[in-house]
């Protein structure tokens, strides 16, 4: 089958054509990947996978916000950074992994953490927020700045070999807040979870898959869902979710606040 | 007996078992019977109030228990109780 698009290249067509024949997501799924802005919390083991994923969909636009330089303790897990990279800011190494996976993608990047005074200035343009960050502080930062947006927020977290993802439809869906109301004690700092590859790229790869489908209404995204998965007992499960009437964050959104 | 799921941070509490069956018509004695088994589980579940911590979430056959009837909520069996305190890996 040949497609004939004259908003696209023939050479977009081309790359795109696998993914342009799955049932309802087709040139009109395309194109709204091609128009859509999606902010990521972090460019690691989580939010790295999710930023290729998306860059080899073709999202249009992606933000990564991401401080720090990068060491080698990070290469075990972050798809976007390479041995090359040590000492060089992160966002810089990311950037040009992303640059080499499409260069149509256009991507801004913030060389810091996400912070409730710096939310709103990282996440304020784009159409969804993506989060895989490791710590309770940002994550919260993001669902709050989703809520007070209406924009869609995709979670995904790992530890060991778990995954857990969420997504969140703010006034609608469960938000983070509503599933974790308070942060654990035990999460004090980033070195705190151990990790390898495998359990991150599954996480981000589950959260590329609901950005697009979120972004293009293409299949069902995990609307009061939790996923979870652990690899080392190869067990999985959806689990319901709901919204707190109590939720410091979103209970002040009725149904029809989306 | 119901069987609990235990999470992977769980296990060095649990003699590294990933899924322990334990006694309890309901969700509390259950949760109660794991920790006379492991203590130190209890710890990482329960405040000192006795109540299940804020950033544990309990499913019974994939429904949080929230939405039944809490720690009273029913088991028989054949029920599967998932234990999952709050993570942030990213």
């Amino acid at each position: 089958m040949t497609l004939h698009a004259p908003d696209f290249t023939k050479f977009q067509l081309d790359r795109y054509s696998r993914q342009l024949r799955l049932d309802g997501f087709g040139l009109e799924g395309q194109r709204r990947l091609r128009d859509a802005h999606v902010a990521i919390s972090r460019g690691g083991g989580v939010g790295g996978t999710v930023a290729s994923h998306l860059a080899m969909a073709g999202v249009g636009h992606l933000t990564v916000a991401h401080g720090g330089e990068i060491v080698p303790e990070y290469l075990n897990r972050m798809l976007l950074a390479s041995p090359k990279d040590v000492g060089r800011p992160c966002v810089d190494a990311f950037a040009d992994s992303l640059a080499r996976i499409n260069p149509d993608v256009q991507v801004t990047t913030y060389p810091e953490y996400v912070t409730d005074d710096n939310v709103r200035r990282i996440v304020g343009d784009a159409d969804l927020i993506a989060d895989g960050a490791p710590l309770f502080e940002e994550r919260y930062a993001l669902n709050k700045a989703a809520v007070e947006l209406g924009r869609p927020l995709v979670s995904g977290a790992m530890y060991d070999t778990e995954g857990y993802i969420t997504t969140v439809q703010p006034g609608r869906t469960a938000c983070l807040s509503c599933i974790y109301p308070t942060k654990p004690p035990y999460w004090t700092d980033i070195k705190v979870f151990p990790a390898m590859s495998t359990a991150p790229g599954m996480v981000g790869a589950v959260m590329a898959m609901e950005v697009i489908k979120v972004l293009t209404g293409f299949a069902e995204p995990l609307n009061n869902q939790l996923m979870f998965f652990d690899l080392r007992t190869n067990v999985s499960r959806l689990l319901k979710v709901a919204r707190r009437p109590d939720c410091t964050a979103c209970s002040h959104l009725d149904n029809n606040d989306v | 007996m119901p069987k609990i799921l235990v999470p992977t941070i769980m296990r060095k509490h649990t003699a590294n078992n990933s899924s322990v069956e334990v006694d309890g018509s309901t969700v509390s004695e259950a949760i109660d019977n794991l920790t006379v088994t492991y203590p130190a589980v209890g710890e990482l579940l329960r405040g000192s109030d006795g109540r299940l911590r804020a950033y544990v979430n309990v499913f019974v056959n994939g429904d949080d228990i929230r939405g039944l009837d809490g720690e009273q909520t029913g088991l028989t069996a054949r029920d599967e109780l998932l234990v999952l305190p709050a993570m942030a890996g990213g």
